[in-house]
């Protein structure tokens, strides 16, 4: 604007003007609703006032991770700086022009806005800066994930009451998502996030959905493919809270054996039919009726019976035949059969020996501040990153088709 | 007779009458050196001077009366001989002979004195005393600094009344604390005996297994000696038997190798077996950490609760096992639905929560409420106006 | 320690309840300040817009506006019909909107810009797919006017987008009427019913509806009803209760001021009102002291609701004068949605900046540190 017009060319009309500058604030009599001081042209509207004063309680500090999607800083009160905080903010990518703002962050914000449990992340607010990103002030969680905790396998050693502790913590979380009539659809060891006091707490909600009502369709292609349960490798479009349980089994036999359960390479579907096949048992009309009737049933020819519970406790036997059977029933094929989260809460093994450590023993550094924000950034459906290869380990496809 | 042996005549273990803590040995052992250490340092002040020795209410001495034993009050610390202690108080508490004194004293409260010197007496009787009641420990204490800071405070109180600086002020505050923390005291009492009995166990566990290595490493060096002497007589025969000398040598030297590393083995094997059991039958490992807390049990704990504390309840419906709508019966026979895990009852029970969610909630009442106190409250003020903060406590879980 | 949680204490937990409920009195004030607001902001530019009349203050009334939002809330219920998607998206935009312009005002951010934004983030956030261009094109607007409001209406909505709504609720009701129609009983604590049969009896037995009842229901000849009647009832007054729920309920401030149980209830209410009362009979105690309140509550929901009639809604031409109204005093700073949107965009935060600096300080260091270690020195002309 520095130039001035050339001189055939007519000034444009007013009304299309645009400023620039903004204009001086304003001298009239304003009606005394607090007015922060703001650089808004004018007097802002109640809703940005507070969307104001929300993003100046905090002070942003640094980076903790940078993912596509979402960059992740620390950062503290302005009134308590020992009131730590973790920022997400959502980057504006190139989908944005087709979609606005993206279904997950949609999701997220809708449902940690209406969860408050000990075990699930705290979202504490929400914010918009000047260029209108969203801004998500998440709880600080610094022990980083459980993921990390589990393949140190050099440098970290936890016991069979270690693993009971957490897992009574995921399903303590995914029992109160499923009574709030939420699906999680995402749980996965690095999504478990360590706090401070040691308590684990279930985070990215990006691909949550509330359950459906009959007859009415969502998609089955959701949740990271190592911890997808049969029904969705078969096309199911109607499933319940059965999904989430299947995916803290596989949690459960990794806390056990320190590896992932099903482990599928490459990661197609048909291999992870396969691996369930091979290490579960091969889904058929007598040990799951009606599984036929799925538009993607298909197994491969040779029918493997249903593993024999010796072999499972031959597995797994670290945390006892109680809690073999309690991860039996966690990965049954049939979901009807499947233990529901609250009846996962109801069996014996959490009242049997030994008790689960309290929280203060329970082993830390799942990998600290950085792990977090890393964790964060992270896309919903992901596999964890190893050091390499990122784009080719994207599970998760946008469906258009069918109703998600 | 010498002075020094004194026929022991006291209980092998004092308890003092009145805390009922068992005192340690120290004091004997404290009291001879101190009897040494005086002997030997040549001075020679008379006062409360064992080589006086003359009681000071019938002036009986040492010299004439060998067994005279020297008792004491803790109430004015005068001492007298045993026999003046049985004439004066045996028919019950009377006055102090010592001129001057007069305060009445009972028979079952004179004991023998530690120390040399009086006034260290009466001041580690008054420490002790004042230990009993404030025994409180380093773990109690959120921060060192607190824990410190309880330090001071008994110390001036431990000070005030060794100096009589005070003395209603601080024997007030003394009972204060006594009756209000009657509980704890008691624990923390129970708890130093606990420990001292035992770090005692353990103290006998230790030397036990010192003497067992010591037995074990003295029999390991006969057998290798026996070995190392048979081998060379075999050698020797061999060599007698007119084998090669060189290779009867290396063969020597290989068999007495191999000897010694199966025994290394099998000393190795007994070792594991040993800690195994050690493990499994709870005791502690090699050695023993000294200094280390040890961990009083607490009171048993509740059982888990998997809720962890949460119930939720339907107070306005019971959810029953079928309903007749046709929505419902519909969805129950589609298989397509089913077989993929779609829960029917479940679907039920939700929409019969959310028939019933608010149905108590009176809106503008609760509101009103709100909003008055967020008026009247400024530190929440803008927690109350929030954008959905939830949570005051940001950091700390809770 | 253990904490019980019953149905009201799960919706205490909701962002609607946190956020999104008023009583009369709060309601009403903050629509005034929000009208006091905008109207001081529109006044700004009355001096310097090009308006002749120096009354530039005729602008519309809060009941004037009040009257335009409840047409766009109209408006958004039929597009979402015309779209064909479930009323579930419905209800959730007409919440968005409603929520919307308690904060805002139409005067600086006409409903007719704002409504088709609001209808676009209920479809993504309830779960329904469409792509913004197929549904720019079926409503004939370009793409980013849909999309440039977007973050304006989230952060009016303070980044709750969770609506609470009554329909699967109303769907649980008739569950439990068509099982007590058919002898069947849930019991509940502390009821006393007589039991599975007696109730049975009780519905068979039943007051009719009255005429002004809104279901559609009504028995040819008075006397007993029979048992199909019974069903026919039961579901005639789900239909009309439904009606209810979606006209009224949404056009009202209903949700501002009631529970979802009370709006379904009071809905029920409106249609059959002694079924209504028969069954909330089987729910709540005689004793318990929350019994005549929540009638109460109820009671005064279903007012609202019936009290309600199309007229209220602006016609076409009605509408069409407040916006050529509005057209003349409106806050001309937010005109062009789309600029300012693309504008802000293109724009950093403080931190992109920040780390723009540190990145180059950080290149420019390294190089020097790079230059500094070169056999020769560093180059002379700033060439690397």
């Amino acid at each position: 604007m520095a130039t001035p017009p050339a001189l055939d060319v007519p000034p444009e009309p007013p009304s299309k003007r645009r400023k620039t500058s903004p204009d001086p604030p304003s001298r009239n009599d304003t009606p005394d609703v607090g007015l922060p001081s703001s650089s808004f042209p004018a007097v802002a509207d109640l809703a940005e006032q507070l969307d104001d004063q929300e993003r100046k309680k905090y002070v942003k500090g640094k980076k903790l991770g940078s993912g596509q999607y979402a960059d992740v800083f620390s950062a503290h009160l302005v009134s308590d700086p020992s009131k730590l905080v973790a920022i997400k903010k959502i980057k504006v990518g190139p989908e944005v022009k087709e979609f606005g703002i993206s279904y997950d962050s949609l999701r997220e914000i809708r449902f940690l806005q209406e969860l408050d449990h000990p075990n699930i992340i705290k979202l504490h607010a929400v914010f918009s800066t000047k260029n209108q990103n969203l801004n998500l002030v998440l709880e600080h969680l610094p022990q980083g994930d459980l993921l990390k905790l589990i393949q140190d396998t050099g440098g970290i050693t936890y016991t069979a009451a270690d693993i009971k502790a957490w897992m009574l913590m995921l399903m303590r979380a995914t029992h109160f998502c499923h009574a709030n009539g939420i699906l999680h659809r995402d749980i996965k060891p690095n999504n478990l996030l360590l706090a401070a006091d040691g308590s684990v707490k279930l985070a990215d909600f990006g691909l949550a959905r509330a359950m459906a009502d009959p007859f009415q369709p969502m998609t089955y292609n959701t949740i990271t493919i190592w911890y997808r349960p049969p029904e969705l490798f078969f096309q199911a479009q109607h499933y319940g809270g059965a999904v989430d349980v299947w995916s803290c089994g596989c949690v459960f036999a990794e806390l056990i054996s320190r590896e992932v359960l099903f482990r599928a390479w490459p990661e197609t579907e048909i291999n992870m039919v396969k691996l369930i096949c091979e290490k579960v048992g091969t889904p058929t009309e007598e040990n799951w009726p009606g599984v036929g009737k799925l538009r993607g049933y298909v197994t491969p020819a040779e029918i493997v019976p249903l593993k024999p519970r010796d072999q499972w406790f031959a597995a797994f036997r670290a945390v006892g035949e109680v809690g073999v059977d309690l991860l039996i029933k966690m990965l049954t094929l049939d979901p009807r059969e499947r233990l529901t989260a609250e009846s996962v809460l109801k069996h014996e093994y959490w009242t049997s020996d030994p008790r689960p450590s309290k929280l203060r023993d329970l082993p830390r550094k799942g990998g600290g501040e950085n792990t977090m924000g890393q964790d964060l950034t992270q896309r919903g459906g992901e596999l964890p990153q190893t050091n390499g290869g990122r784009g080719d380990r994207v599970a998760r496809k946008i469906d258009f088709g069918a109703g998600k | 007779m010498s002075r020094f042996t004194q026929p022991k005549a006291a209980p092998v273990s004092k308890r003092d009458p009145r805390t009922g803590v068992v005192q340690s040995q120290d004091g004997e052992l404290l009291h001879s050196h101190m009897r040494l250490m005086s002997l030997h340092d040549g001075k020679s002040i008379p006062t409360d001077n064992a080589t006086l020795d003359v009681c000071p209410v019938c002036k009986s001495a040492r010299y004439m009366n060998p067994s005279l034993r020297f008792l004491v009050n803790p109430e004015c610390y005068h001492k007298m001989c045993e026999s003046c202690v049985d004439r004066i108080f045996s028919h019950g508490p009377a006055a102090c002979p010592i001129k001057g004194c007069g305060r009445t004293l009972r028979k079952h409260r004179f004991r023998e004195q530690t120390f040399e010197d009086i006034k260290v007496e009466r001041e580690v009787d008054i420490r002790k005393k004042v230990g009993a009641t404030f025994n409180r420990r380093e773990e109690d204490f959120e921060t060192l600094l607190a824990y410190n800071d309880y330090l001071n405070d008994v110390e001036d109180i431990t000070f005030n009344l060794i100096n009589g600086i005070d003395l209603e002020d601080t024997n007030r505050k003394f009972e204060a604390y006594a009756r209000a923390h009657g509980k704890e005291i008691e624990e923390n009492a129970q708890m130093a005996v606990q420990e001292r009995q035992s770090f005692s166990a353990a103290q006998k566990l230790e030397r036990q297994q010192a003497r067992e290595r010591r037995e074990a490493a003295r029999r390991e060096e006969e057998e290798e000696k026996r070995e190392v002497e048979e081998n060379r007589r075999d050698v020797l025969n061999r060599l007698a038997s007119g084998a090669d000398a060189e290779t009867v040598a290396k063969e020597g030297q290989r068999v007495q190798l191999k000897k010694r590393m199966d025994r290394q083995a099998a000393a190795e094997r007994q070792r594991q077996l040993q800690a195994a059991e050690d493990a499994h039958s709870g005791r502690t490992s090699k050695f023993v950490i000294k200094g280390l807390k040890t961990k009083q049990k607490p009171e048993p704990e509740a059982p888990v609760d998997p809720f962890g504390g949460l119930r939720l309840v339907d107070s306005y419906f019971t959810l029953q096992d079928d309903y007749v709508w046709e929505g419902i019966q519909e969805a129950r026979k589609d298989v397509k639905q089913t077989a993929g895990g779609y829960d029917v009852r479940d679907y039920a029970h939700r929409s019969l929560v959310a028939a019933f969610s608010g149905l108590g909630v009176f809106v503008a009442d609760e509101v009103t409420e709100r909003d008055k106190l967020a008026q009247s409250d400024e530190a929440v003020g803008t927690a109350r106006a929030d954008v959905g903060l939830k949570d005051a406590d940001l950091m700390t879980a809770p | 320690m253990t904490q019980r949680l019953n149905e009201d204490d799960l919706y205490r937990t909701s962002s609607q309840y946190r956020l999104w409920s008023f009583s009369p009195e709060s309601l009403a004030t903050l629509r005034r300040k929000t009208h006091e607001l905008a109207i001081a902001r529109a006044s700004q530019y009355a001096g310097t817009s090009n308006s002749s009349d120096g009354d530039a203050f005729d602008c519309l009334t809060s009941e004037e506006c009040l009257r335009l939002v409840r047409r766009y809330l109209d408006q958004t219920r039929t597009t979402s019909d015309h779209f064909k998607w479930p009323i579930t998206v419905k209800a959730t935009a007409a919440q968005y909107l409603a929520r919307f312009y308690l904060s805002n005002s139409p005067l600086t951010y006409p409903p007719k810009e704002i409504y088709k934004t609001v209808l676009f983030l209920a479809c993504k956030t309830e779960a329904t797919h469409m792509t913004l261009s197929e549904y720019a094109r079926r409503i004939s607007t370009p793409a980013d006017e849909v999309l440039a409001p977007e973050y304006k209406v989230m952060q009016a909505l303070r980044f709750t987008l969770d609506v609470r709504q009554p329909y699967r609720g109303l769907k649980g009701v008739l569950m439990e009427l068509l099982n007590l129609a058919e002898g069947r009983v849930g019991e509940v604590e502390g009821v006393e019913t007589g039991g599975a049969a007696a109730l049975q009896a009780e519905m068979l037995g039943l007051e009719l509806p009255s005429k002004t009842a809104q279901t559609m229901w009504r028995v040819r000849d008075s006397g007993k009803v029979e048992g199909k009647a019974l069903v026919d009832r039961i579901n005639a007054a789900y239909s009309a209760a439904r009606t209810i729920l979606d006209g009224p309920a949404l056009l009202t401030d209903a949700y501002f001021l009631y529970t979802p149980s009370q709006i379904l209830l009071a809905a029920l209410h409106l249609a059959d009102e002694p079924l209504t009362s028969f069954y909330l009979r089987t729910k709540l105690p005689l004793t318990s002291d929350l019994r005549p309140k929540i009638l109460a509550t109820i009671a005064a929901c279903a007012e609202l609701l019936g009290s309600f009639s199309g007229s209220q809604v602006l016609s076409k031409e009605e509408r069409a004068a407040l916006e050529r109204k509005l057209e003349g005093c409106r806050d001309p700073s937010t005109r062009d949605l789309v600029g300012s949107h693309a504008v802000a965009k293109r724009g950093t935060d403080g931190d992109e900046e920040a780390e723009e600096k540190a990145r180059k300080k950080k290149a420019a260091r390294d190089k020097a540190l790079k230059e500094g270690d070169d056999l020769f020195g560093p180059s002379l002309n700033g060439k690397g």
